[in-house]
């Protein structure tokens, strides 16, 4: 087992009312690693992330982040476990009532509320000159195109310098070009800050260009857990059918 | 796989009355619940930004006093006035038959600051600015920014709720004092011009009517109110579940919610402040 492991989650079940979405998940992400969850729709993806970025309540099972065991004990986790990590929404998430500097500001703001104003105003700027959305602090999350919410959702998510880093979907809704230019981005703030990276997602062409290991849901389990040769080779075959964007279905009725 | 392998589906129970009448009351008791927990924690939060002003979002509290409160200060004064002039065109007709015109000032000075100042202003707040709170909650819920809230370590009661909590808190007593005075100043126009009273007169009368404890009990109510609109909203918008529909269904079950709980609670108010 790695020590430095800043994810690490055993036997997780968690649900919605009466329905079981996840169960008994084990998993554990290494340091700088950007690990992929994959699936089919419904297959407990979104769910897995909001366990473990201490969203929601398991029903069992322990989680890790960072060294720290999530506690579920008084209601939601809070304070210091947020602060070394980011989420990437899919949809941004972005207050639609704050401009895009009041956004990516705001968990530093609302953290410190003693912090200087220009201090926190350059900071803004940089962070929003790492996701390539410089000038546009006045703006507000309603004139924005798709990718350039997803880019400030991640300026925000970064604000803290995290040092892991939760994303939901990041390429869902946007055009190839945009898509492909947002794994881009993840990838090179991976390579210059050493995030560790936890990344949502259905879409082939992310996967490709992102994964360092792959985990692969169906029906709430986790059928494989690899690197992606792996998976395309030895993988089971659920899992090579879907990275050949080939059904299983009939196959399995055959 | 052939059409008769198809498993027959479940036939689907109907629940019983007693059952519906169970679920119903169960869903009741949540959301008083979720109202009480929502005002502790909300009291609680507040004792902290005394403490500790700078914890408090700056300019949110006066956003939402424009927002909730002064926005809703022309509505509020047009329709007291209209209800005043309306209570003293007809009270005066049957004062006149006893030659008792001057008790007039009595009748609109104790309705409107007894009765139809806080439960007017609370009304047109229910269905202006509770609603808006439930909309805007809600949709920032279905759009995951609650939950983004969370992410960064912000407590949503803290940021969504402490702010509204304060700007009704002190915008609707504020609105109740400004809708008995438009609805009095109609009656005194009534008497005035259409009665011959003289404006001492109605005045001198005024105030001997009206002892400053009805003023406060007119405040206190006013201030219940407001939380319970606040609370209301709150707890209606951070429960949605679903889409835009759902956004919808939320805000009208807010105000209808929010109209019961005042009408509910000026009948609790009447029975401590007058048995």
């Amino acid at each position: 087992m790695n020590t430095e492991s800043p994810l690490r989650v055993k036997g997780l079940k968690a649900g919605y009312g009466t329905q079981t979405v996840l169960q008994n998940v084990d998993l554990e992400v290494a340091k700088g690693e950007i690990r992929i969850v994959l699936g089919g729709s419904g297959c407990g993806k979104s769910t897995l992330l909001k366990n473990v970025a201490g969203l929601e309540k398991p029903w069992s099972g322990t989680i890790e982040v960072l060294g720290q065991k999530l506690d579920w004990s008084e209601g939601l986790p809070t304070g210091d476990l947020f602060e070394n990590m980011g989420i990437l929404f899919q949809g941004a998430a972005l207050i639609s009532s704050l401009t895009v500097g009041e956004n990516v500001s705001l968990p530093l703001r609302i953290r410190n509320p003693d912090i200087d104003p220009e201090m926190l105003r350059k900071k803004v700027a940089m962070k929003l000159g790492q996701v390539k959305m410089e000038g546009t602090e006045d703006k507000l999350p309603g004139e924005l195109s798709g990718g350039m919410r997803k880019r400030a959702g991640l300026a925000r998510a970064l604000i803290a310098d995290p040092k892991l880093l939760f994303c939901d979907e990041p390429s869902a809704g946007l055009d190839p070009v945009t898509s492909r230019e947002l794994d881009d981005l993840l990838l090179e703030l991976r390579q210059t800050l050493g995030i560790t990276m936890f990344v949502v997602t259905h879409e082939l062409d992310s996967i490709r260009a992102l994964a360092d290991k792959i985990t692969f849901l169906s029906g709430g389990h986790v059928i494989f857990d690899g690197t992606l040769a792996d998976a395309e080779s030895n993988g089971p075959q659920e899992v090579r059918d879907f990275l050949a964007r080939r059904s299983s279905k009939g196959k399995k009725e055959g | 796989m052939t059409e008769s392998a198809i498993p027959p589906t479940p036939e689907k129970r109907q629940p019983s009355v007693s059952e519906q009448v169970g679920e119903s009351a169960l869903s009741i008791f949540q959301e008083i619940k979720a109202v009480a927990l929502l005002l502790s924690e909300s009291i609680y939060y507040s004792t902290l930004a005394v403490r500790r002003p700078k914890t408090l979002t700056r300019g949110s509290t006066a956003t939402q006093m424009i927002q909730l409160g002064s926005t809703a200060l022309p509505i509020v004064l047009l329709l007291s006035t209209l209800i005043g002039f309306t209570l003293a065109m007809q009270s005066a007709q049957q004062l006149q038959k006893y030659g008792a015109m001057i008790f007039l000032a009595d009748g609109i000075g104790m309705s409107m600051v007894m009765e139809i100042g806080p439960i007017l202003t609370a009304v047109i707040l229910a269905g202006r600015s509770g609603s808006a709170i439930t909309a805007e909650i809600a949709t920032m819920v279905v759009q995951e920014e609650v939950m983004a809230l969370r992410s960064m370590a912000i407590n949503p009661i803290h940021y969504l709720v402490l702010p509204r909590f304060w700007a009704l808190s002190i915008a609707q007593p504020l609105l109740t004092v400004a809708s008995c005075l438009a609805g009095i100043v109609a009656g005194l126009v009534v008497g005035v011009f259409f009665y011959q009273l003289s404006v001492t007169g109605f005045l001198t009368e005024l105030q001997q009517a009206l002892p400053m404890r009805y003023v406060w009990q007119a405040l206190l109510k006013s201030l219940t109110f407001s939380w319970l609109i606040v609370f209301i909203s709150v707890t209606k918008g951070l429960n949605v579940r679903g889409g835009a529909d759902a956004v919808g269904r939320a805000t009208t079950a807010c105000v209808v919610s929010c109209i019961f709980s005042i009408i509910l609670a000026d009948a609790v108010f009447s029975f401590i402040f007058y048995w």
